[in-house]
């Protein structure tokens, strides 16, 4: 075993280890701790993929303890598992940067080191989705992810954000609860929690026939409770509050990162758990699409409807969870591919979004309604350049991230024979359009002459808008070099299995 | 909050629980600017008078009365649905269930010999699959801190932490039975018995049924007996808010150390010098007992302060 196959352990490990440490620092420590977590994690994880690259790709096993799995747990990696660690990590990491300011701000000092501790263990429990090749564990930290987000919400303690925690915190345990029923009757079906394990004996159960209700039901209750977490479309209740009203590292973090996490570990249960065989034939697939496909013209609509800047980007976030969970529901590896693009594109301007629109409405005396907002690129003319390039990237403008992602989505539909994809292909189209309509309007807005003046001065600090810039930069060269992180998806895909 | 309080806030979603949360909470921060143009127009506001008296009045009862008929359709068709499948499901213990496998064969018949355990659900959680384990206290871990997060109220000597403490003090004080005979005379007699008994759980966790969850509640249901009894001016002279920090710390820093060092050897090959010991003695199983007093450790400080941060913001 060369030593770089240690590095998942430890990007599990560490942060777990590190945040029981980080509970007793002064909080200034502890908001360096909060910093120098995720860029480590950022530097362990891409040697993680440059190691796995240079060594000719494809996934390994890593037996926690002396006992190989199944008796014992599990990790495994791959080129897929290893791009989304580097992203996740990335993209905390400038998360905390960019709004360091107003985690300082809104977020008492003496609660700053509790802060530190939650962004840590989401950490942790972020790269145990990503690796965890047991169902078992992935409940485990399933639970955690869920106390840390919604203490990520309510660590800001205005009276709004109890009400979106407590919302958050009863939706998600819905969820984990939905999750776990699924992954019991999953276990006394199959008797094993070992992914691969469970594989072989769903592919013996579908070919007899035997049970094939409960697995069925397993598989639904598994769906609806991750996509409760992900707030997919008609679950998506619990999303505007909890988003609009933290502050904006934690909006950011928990609207690019966590639902993704979710998904992810969705799109290894698709193809590691049950295979995509046995997802088309129970007709999940096909309930999976409608649910996306409503999602994303409806929640497009939504985020036209909405007033303020902040709810409107939240409600952006559930059509394009629905964009996700599209890729997933076409079934085909190209397709899982795509969602899997989707998922990098949108957490990086999704992240931007929430990050640089916090600025521009601190430019704005506060004021997050659009008709205050009017000016606003010329008040904070960095924060303004970022979140038009990212709202470019979300509308799909060429040469960005997001242009390339709905070009995969639509080249997989086009793989697809059957009338799924055609409804697929229409809704891309139509919620091109819806996008564009709330995106586009926006931006233009930011450069309107404004009717009257604002007093507010902004200093933030250099670093934090370097974070922006970087997002920026990241973006665009996403759109850039798109061919060459696909051909890894594509690979790290087809080692998924 | 009164179960009233909690009606009303559920009924009137956000807004009007605002004000009240925030004064519970911290001063609230300035408020948010009146936007000029969500002021109705005077002649729209009898059309959006009438509509939201209607949708305050009969508009809310019907739209509650649907909400409740589909909220206790869904649940019954829920559980209908789940019973159903459960009859489906291969017998609990019958000849043809998946469940008992290579794999659960493997813990039954080479579980005592690898891990040390003669209790072998200890031998499972702590060794086999203590990858699981250490995310579960750190479960524990993450609750306390999100309840510290919320309630644990500021420890300043400036006059509005003071106040908060004052007025947190007085409101315990209404729930604080002071010398009362039965319950003192009761846990004179069993607090100890809890004490010890907790503890044969946990340094008993690998030998026989128990292990550091079941005793780390034994404990901690001893200590809050005893802080009912006896009040927090005696409770804090041995356990404070300081000893709730370095146990659970420590506890949590030596469990995830001896793991990782555990895992990371037994994935590269490494012999990690543990030994089995000699079955059933006490000091046997590895390092499964110590693994058990952290956890146990874990599990007591964590119940003993959500306890006492609900009871008064404070340990």
């Amino acid at each position: 075993m060369s030593w770089w196959q240690n590095i998942p352990f430890f990007l599990v490990w560490g942060p777990l280890l590190l945040s029981s440490v980080t509970a007793v620092l002064k909080p200034k420590q502890a908001r360096a701790m909060m910093l120098i977590v995720p860029a480590a994690g950022t530097l362990a994880s891409g040697a993680l993929l440059v190691s796995l690259l240079k060594n000719g790709g494809g996934s390994f096993r890593y037996a926690l303890g002396a006992f190989g799995a199944p008796v014992g747990n599990e990790l495994r990696a791959g080129e897929l598992e290893a791009v989304l660690a580097v992203t996740f990590c990335l993209i905390l990491f400038l998360c905390v940067l960019g709004g360091y300011q107003r985690i300082r701000a809104h977020i008492e000092t003496r609660r700053q080191s509790l802060y530190a501790v939650m962004v840590l263990l989401l950490q942790a429990g972020m790269m145990a989705q990503l690796f965890t090749n047991d169902v078992f564990t992935a409940y485990v930290f399933i639970e955690i992810m869920t106390i840390a987000a919604a203490s990520l919400v309510l660590a800001r303690t205005r009276g709004r954000t109890l009400f979106a925690a407590t919302k958050y915190m009863i939706m998600n345990l819905l969820g984990s609860g939905l999750f776990l029923l699924g992954v019991s009757i999953l276990y006394c079906l199959t008797g094993h929690l070992l992914m691969e394990d469970i594989h072989d004996e769903v592919m013996r159960l579908s070919a007899t026939g035997a049970y094939l209700r409960p697995l069925t039901l397993s598989m639904a209750l598994i769906t609806i409770g991750l996509a409760v977490k992900s707030a997919l479309y008609p679950f998506h209740t619990w999303l505007p509050d909890a988003y609009a009203s933290a502050t904006p590292s934690s909006s950011a973090m928990l609207a690019s990162l966590v639902s993704k996490a979710y998904i992810f570990l969705y799109i290894k249960f698709v193809i590691r758990v049950f295979d995509p065989a046995v997802f088309r034939e129970t007709h999940i697939q096909t309930v999976l699409l409608v649910f996306s496909a409503v999602g994303i013209i409806l929640g497009s609509i939504d985020a036209i409807l909405e007033k303020k800047l902040r709810r409107m980007i939240a409600y952006s976030s559930v059509a394009q969870i629905g964009y996700i969970y599209l890729g997933i529901a076409l079934g085909t590896r190209a397709g899982i591919a795509a969602a899997v693009f989707h998922i990098i594109a949108h957490a990086l301007a999704k992240a931007v979004l929430f990050l640089s629109g916090d600025r521009l409405i601190g430019a704005s005396d506060g004021d997050a309604t659009f008709h205050e907002l009017r000016g606003a690129g010329y008040r904070a003319p960095i924060s303004g350049a970022v979140f038009s390039i990212a709202a470019c990237s979300i509308v799909g403008i060429p040469i960005l991230g997001g242009f390339a992602s709905k070009l995969y989505l639509a080249d997989a539909c086009m793989g697809v024979d059957s009338t799924n994809a055609l409804i697929a292909l229409i809704v891309l189209a139509v919620s091109t359009a819806l996008n564009a309509a709330y995106f586009l309007i926006t931006v233009v807005t930011l450069y309107m002459k404004p009717t009257h003046e604002y007093h507010t001065r902004l200093n933030h600090p250099k670093v934090s808008t370097a974070a922006l810039a970087v997002f920026a930069l990241l973006i665009v060269a996403l759109g850039v070099f798109a061919p060459r992180v696909m051909s890894i998806i594509e690979t790290g895909v087809s080692h998924l299995l | 909050m009164a179960a009233s309080d909690f009606r009303r806030w559920i009924d009137e979603g956000g807004e009007p629980l605002d004000a009240r949360m925030c004064a519970d909470l911290v001063a609230p921060e300035e408020p948010e600017r009146e936007d000029p143009f969500a002021q109705p127009h005077p002649r729209e506001e009898m059309t959006y008078e009438r509509i939201s008296r209607w949708s305050h009045t009969r508009g809310e009862r019907l739209l509650r009365g649907i909400y409740c008929a589909v909220a206790v359709l869904v649940c019954v068709g829920l559980s209908a649905l789940l019973i159903y499948t459960a009859l489906d499901l291969p017998q609990f213990g019958g000849a043809d269930a998946l469940v008992d496998n290579e794999v659960s064969r493997f813990y039954v018949e080479e579980g005592l010999e690898h891990t040390g355990a003669v209790n072998i659900i200890s031998g499972i959680i702590l060794d086999f699959r203590g990858f699981d384990t250490l995310g579960e206290s750190h479960v524990l871990f993450i609750a306390a801190c999100t309840v510290l997060l919320l309630l644990h109220l500021p420890q300043g000597d400036d006059p509005d932490s003071l106040r908060m403490r004052m007025a947190a003090e007085s409101d315990d004080r209404h729930f604080e039975p002071r010398h009362d005979p039965i319950l003192q005379g009761g846990a004179r007699v069993l607090v100890p018995l809890l004490i010890v008994f907790g503890a044969y759980i946990l340094l008993n966790g690998h030998l026989s049924p128990g292990g550091g969850f079941s005793g780390g509640a034994v404990l901690g249901a001893g200590m809050i007996l005893f802080l009912c009894a006896f009040g927090f001016k005696n409770a804090e002279r041995f356990f404070t808010f300081k000893t709730f920090r370095a146990a659970t710390t420590a506890a949590l820093v030596f469990y995830a150390l001896s793991k990782g060092y555990v895992f990371f050897t037994g994935a590269n090959g490494i012999a990690n010098g543990i030994s089995a010991g000699r079955f059933g003695a006490i000091l046997s199983g590895g390092l499964m007992m110590p693994l058990n007093i952290a956890v146990g450790l874990v599990v007591a400080c964590t119940m003993y302060a959500l306890f006492t941060l609900f009871r008064k913001g404070d340990l």
